[in-house]
């Protein structure tokens, strides 16, 4: 897997590709800001961008070049934020109309190797990766208003779960669950909660974070 | 202005009423008949009574004290009818001082000296002629002296002397009428009216003067009397004299209180100040207290030197010009307005002075609201600008939290999770591996920590996406159920997003700690050129700006970019906190 790493802390940005490249990954690029990003990844053709949404020059020049990438370049090279915020808006933004191939993770994620080499496979593969605290934010607004405490404390697990960009295999294997009993119990979620069934699972990512975020509504 | 003390005049005057009873006493007593009794008394009781009025109206000026004397003459001139001696030859050496008086009275008025030099030649002149005619009554025919000369002996010289004197008095007296008809004629329209009965009364007094001493001269020279006309026409001319002698006092009397009517117009003139008035206004009004239409007055600028006329047109101050003064006003030792005026009106120091007195009070009252004015548009601008420097400051902290001692936290947490995962290769069940764990969570915690403070100091959210965005995230985060409604068409100043980011906040946050709500709106929207946002609840309200430094601290800042904050917060009924952010 052909890996583009962008960040504006070198430090950071060596740690990334040590991370990448002890899992295998070729890691064939480094940036340091959203233009050099830009310009790798129309030269050398990445699977995969890694990107800091905070990069020269200017404020969030990361995120617009990952939104510019994920346009660009849809369905062939996989976008994954690192962040500093936990702001499901972001999140959001970057899902875009729900085509797949996103991921929006917290920055402290770099400290669980794991979870960052999983999240860039998921995007790389053409899934989404939300990281599990921004769906925790959106999920804690919408339980306040109670339409939740219609779920089950295991059904409400495997929301989030599913929120998070994770398969049904993914699901079923992270809470020893049967495929069979994870699908059934996504479909009993979303009926519960009035969403329409979708086989496509960035389809299915979004439109639950979308009922999951309340504020978005009057926006 | 130094006047004679309320006690001393009064105790003069009864000193004065006193000694015109006992006159009056006297000449009963002597047998006087009663025509001579009432036209004796009437008119010196009405010099004693103008005089009375006007040392109470002014007692600045000598016009009531030299009136009452005049009235105290006018009655020891009374003795030289009577038999008694020598009270008789001392009324007849002293016989109608009363004139060198009022025409210095009429001369001076309203004044206290004798401006021109023919005014104090004609005063002068009188006295002295009148001094040389006591003298010669006295040194040839007073049965007061201790050895008088022997008067028929020098019968010619006295008769000659009386001739002469009274001559000189009639020449004398003829010249103060025409000065005094010269001074109302040559007055300013603002002197004109007070000088006109004094005037009046000045020549009168001359007149009757005149012709007493030409009526004595015209006997000695020619042995006949000079009224010789036949009757009616002799008690005419008689009544006529007398009614026009009655007059002088009125006269002196009625300028005193027209004076003192001027002085009473300074009130209107303070009403107009107090009603704050500009330049012109103040101009106006000091025209009409001071009775002078040509008056222009002048001001000096604050701060600069740089004279302004009631139009606001720079000009500089007139020099003294014949006719016209200057009066400046100061204020510790720096002028600070002028009166340019007629003349005249200096002849009246007192009215000046009080209308000067009010007008700076106004001028001094106009430079410290002035001064008052710059300091607080001074303090308005700092507080705005300390509000900014802080709101910089804060989105500094923001991103030197992120940019540094996040990013080297998330770095350490990485290089940790590389030191762990060697650790646990090496030797999987150590407790330094566990120990390494815990201080691997700890450290989450606090990048964690960090975040939500850096947030907290300013939420990146807001900088990025503007107000509408962080407004959801904060409505997202809330203790209750928030419905946003936010109607902006892209995005807001900076200062002004960031107030109305606050106001939500702070809102919200006090919806959290006492509300006591299940749920609550926030709207944000465009009212013209300001921002409107409004944050209600369905809590139990009672929330109040004084209560905690939150709400205060808000009213401050909406304060310093004049905007405003409105809480309507009944209790039991909810809370409706409204800010209106202005956006120029």
């Amino acid at each position: 897997m052909r890996v583009i790493v962008a960040d504006d802390s070198a430090v950071i940005r060596q740690g990334v590709v040590r991370i990448l490249n002890q899992d295998g990954m070729d890691v064939i690029g480094e940036a340091r800001d959203a233009d050099e990003l830009i310009s790798l990844v129309a030269t050398l053709h990445p699977d995969v961008v890694v990107v800091d949404i905070r990069m020269p020059p200017h404020g969030n020049a990361g995120l617009v070049a990952a939104e510019r990438i994920r346009d660009e370049y849809q369905g062939v090279v996989g976008v994954l934020v690192l962040s500093q915020y936990l702001e499901p808006d972001y999140a959001l933004r970057l899902l875009g109309a729900g085509m797949g191939g996103v991921g929006y993770l917290l920055k402290d994620r770099v400290a669980d190797p794991s979870e960052l080499v999983d999240a860039v496979k998921r995007v790389a593969s053409g899934g989404s990766a939300i990281d599990p605290s921004v769906v925790g934010e959106l999920v804690r607004a919408r339980r306040r208003e109670d339409r939740l405490h219609r779920l089950t404390e295991r059904e409400r697990m495997v929301l989030e779960l599913v929120a998070e960009g994770r398969s049904n295999r993914s699901i079923a294997d992270r809470m020893a669950l049967s495929i069979k009993t994870v699908e059934a119990s996504i479909a009993t979620i979303l009926s519960k909660l009035g969403l329409e069934p979708d086989p496509d699972d960035n389809r299915r990512v979004l439109a639950v974070l979308a009922y999951l975020d309340p504020g978005r509504a009057g926006i | 202005m130094s006047g004679t003390r309320p006690l001393v005049r009064r105790a003069a005057t009864a000193v004065a009423i006193g000694f015109a009873v006992v006159t009056l006493l006297v000449h009963i007593d002597q047998g006087a008949p009663l025509q001579f009794l009432i036209l004796e008394t009437t008119l010196g009781a009405l010099f004693l009574i103008a005089g009375f009025v006007a040392w109470e109206r002014r007692p600045e000026v000598l016009t009531g004290p030299l009136l009452t004397l005049s009235g105290v003459i006018w009655f020891a001139g009374g003795y030289a009818a009577t038999a008694l001696e020598p009270q008789a030859s001392i009324a007849w050496g002293f016989e109608r001082y009363y004139d060198p008086i009022l025409a210095f009275l009429a001369l001076s008025f309203p004044g206290r000296r004798l401006v021109s030099p023919a005014a104090r030649l004609l005063v002068g002149g009188l006295v002295v002629t009148f001094a040389i005619r006591t003298a010669f009554r006295f040194a040839f025919a007073c049965a007061c002296a201790p050895a008088p000369l022997d008067a028929l002996a020098h019968e010619s010289v006295l008769i000659a002397a009386e001739a002469a004197t009274s001559a000189v008095i009639v020449v004398l007296s003829l010249g103060v009428a025409v000065l005094c008809v010269r001074r109302v004629a040559t007055a300013s329209p603002a002197a004109k009216p007070i000088l006109r009965p004094v005037a009046t009364a000045g020549i009168l007094a001359a007149l009757s003067a005149a012709y007493d001493a030409a009526e004595l001269s015209f006997g000695i020279v020619t042995g006949q009397p000079l009224n010789a006309l036949p009757d009616p026409w002799s008690e005419v001319v008689s009544w006529s004299i007398f009614v026009a002698v009655a007059m002088v006092p009125l006269g002196f009397m009625l300028g005193a209180l027209r004076l003192h009517l001027r002085h009473g117009a300074i009130a209107p003139l303070a009403l107009e100040l107090d009603k704050g008035s500009d330049a012109a206004g103040l101009e106006r009004a000091l025209r009409s207290a001071l009775g002078d239409p040509s008056l222009s007055l002048l001001l000096k600028d604050h701060d600069a030197d740089v004279w302004r006329s009631s139009s606001g047109a720079t000009t500089v101050v007139p020099l003294q010009t014949p006719g016209r003064t200057v009066t400046l006003l100061e204020s510790n030792g720096e002028a600070i307005a002028a009166i340019e005026h007629d003349e005249a009106l200096a002849e009246d120091p007192g009215l000046v002075a009080a209308a000067t007195a009010v007008l700076r009070l106004a001028v001094e009252n106009e430079r410290l609201a002035a001064d008052l004015r710059k300091q607080l548009d001074e303090v308005r601008a700092s507080r705005a600008r300390l509000v900014d420097t802080a709101q910089a400051e804060r989105t500094r902290i923001e991103r030197d939290l992120h940019d540094g001692a996040q990013q080297r936290l998330v770095s350490v947490a990485m290089m940790l999770q590389e030191a762990l995962g060697e650790a646990r290769r090496e030797s999987p069940h150590s407790p330094f591996v566990q120990r390494l764990d815990d201080t691997s969570d700890e450290l989450k915690s606090a990048i964690d920590e960090l975040r939500e403070l850096a947030r907290g100091i300013h939420p990146a959210l807001l900088t990025e996406e503007g107000l509408g965005v962080a407004v959801a995230a904060l409505a997202r985060r809330a203790s209750v159920p928030v419905e946003v409604n936010v109607d902006l068409d892209g995005r807001l100043p900076g200062p002004v997003e960031t107030t109305g980011y606050y106001v939500v906040a702070e809102a919200l946050t006090n919806v959290a700690r006492h509300a006591r709500a299940r749920s609550a709106t926030v709207t944000v929207a465009m009212n013209g050129d300001s921002l409107e946002v409004e944050v209600a609840d369905d809590g139990q309200g009672g929330t109040d700006v004084g209560r905690g430094t939150g709400l205060r601290g808000l009213a401050d800042r909406l304060d310093a970019i004049s905007g405003r904050l409105e809480i309507i917060s009944p209790v039991g009924g909810g809370t409706r906190l409204r800010a209106v952010i202005p956006c120029a």
